[in-house]
């Protein structure tokens, strides 16, 4: 189902349920996949998620069809995203926590990862980027997502976001290679 | 009459030029070309350039229809396939991996998460999730703790010791004086005197002689009415 017939169809208040339905079942892996690349835990993947797509239920009636509907989802998941990690590094306001060692912990402790050494290590080369630039290698790299969309997303510019992309890449080339 | 600038011109035209039109607009020139010229003008190019090679002293024919090297039988049909494998090589395995996904989820998760999120919309909110949601958004949050703030500041203000000498400050030589004919007990006066004297604020000291007069003669005065 196209994006503007899910609008269409969420603003009929006898097909919302419907159209809500469609939109989940269209959206839901991308939208976990990209918290899940963040959070890397499923459950913390799942509840991120599940949050998501309440807030697109509350909020889609607001939606203005100048952006696309899934540059749109994406920047509520990102926020949640960011907010979590932020909720996690700040706990009782003392940010000592350290999020990074503990996602990178879990990268070798769940049971909800496979892949070999290289993927792993690729993986934890990723973790010890900056959150908005490993957001936008996640979204270069893994979900092949144009400048253009990825600038929609995170409100920062196509030229920033290239240059973003180009550090990362070589931070996890030296952090691979062991320079 | 004012000098001519050809910046202030050329600024002024290229003004224009923008103001007119949304892509950039060249300078306007006095000169014309003739109608479809630039349309014609890439062809017209390439009929000089093959017509140069015609030009006296310039033979194609006398150039070498071969080179003296050689390459190895199929080298230019290997040589992409090559030239990537050592690429690859070069580069960090990692990045010349496939994007591939090390992340699993439990099985039948799809089919429930659809689930899951619905019966989360139907459940009707609590008071108090709904006060909390309230709480945690930006503008109630931040004025809840400035409100906080405030009241703590206030309270604190309040409850800081006031030194008698301030207190008298606040208030006029005349009221101290009626207040002491009124309300007479040496020990007290004595000690409203001595710290009148002390403060650096005491407005003047014919005030405080003044007051120290009355005081002594009325401590006279009890003192008499006692002993008799």
């Amino acid at each position: 189902m196209e994006d503007h017939e899910i609008l269409e169809k969420f603003a009929a208040e006898d097909t919302r349920n419907y159209a809500f339905n469609m939109l989940v079942r269209k959206y839901r892996q991308r939208v976990y996949w990209h918290i899940r690349k963040m959070v890397i835990d499923h459950d913390d993947s799942n509840d991120l998620t599940q949050d998501v797509f309440i807030k697109v239920w509350n909020n889609l009636g607001n939606f203005r069809s100048d952006s696309q509907l899934f540059t749109w989802i994406y920047r509520i998941a990102t926020n949640e995203c960011l907010t979590f990690l932020n909720r996690k590094r700040r706990k009782f306001f003392i940010p000592m926590h350290d999020v990074e060692a503990e996602l990178s912990d879990k990268l070798g402790s769940s049971d909800q990862i496979s892949g070999d050494d290289i993927q792993l290590k690729l993986q934890k080369a990723i973790l010890k980027l900056p959150e908005k630039q490993r957001l936008v290698f996640n979204m270069k790299y893994f979900d092949d997502l144009k400048y253009e969309d990825m600038s929609e997303i995170l409100g920062t510019s196509v030229g920033a976001l290239k240059a973003s992309y180009h550090l990362a890449v070589k931070k996890i080339e030296a952090y691979m290679t062991g320079t | 009459m004012k000098a001519f600038s050809l910046n202030e011109y050329k600024n002024g035209q290229l003004k224009a030029g923008l103001q007119n039109s949304d892509n950039f607009a060249p300078l306007p020139l006095p000169m014309q070309v003739p109608e479809k010229y630039f349309d014609s003008l890439e062809s017209e190019i390439l009929k000089k350039t093959v017509e140069a090679n015609a030009m006296p002293g310039f033979n194609p024919a006398l150039l070498p229809q071969s080179l003296p090297f050689t390459v190895p039988a199929d080298y230019f049909s290997r040589l992409e396939s090559e030239v990537l494998k050592k690429t690859s090589e070069a580069i960090e395995p990692a990045l010349s991996l496939k994007a591939e996904n090390i992340f699993t989820v439990p099985e039948g998760y799809w089919d429930h998460l659809l689930l899951r999120i619905m019966e989360r919309i139907r459940k009707p909110e609590t008071a108090w999730g709904r006060a909390l949601r309230f709480l945690n958004a930006p503008l109630p949050k931040y004025s809840f703790a400035g409100g906080l703030a405030l009241s703590v500041a206030v309270f604190v203000y309040m409850l800081a010791p006031v030194s008698t000498a301030d207190n008298l400050n606040d208030v006029s030589d005349k009221d101290i004086v009626a207040y002491l004919e009124q309300n007479m007990n040496a020990d007290i006066t004595d000690e409203i005197s001595a710290v009148a004297a002390q403060s650096p604020n005491t407005k003047s000291l014919s005030w405080q002689s003044q007051l120290k007069g009355k005081l002594s003669d009325k401590k006279a005065d009890i003192e008499a009415e006692l002993t008799e």
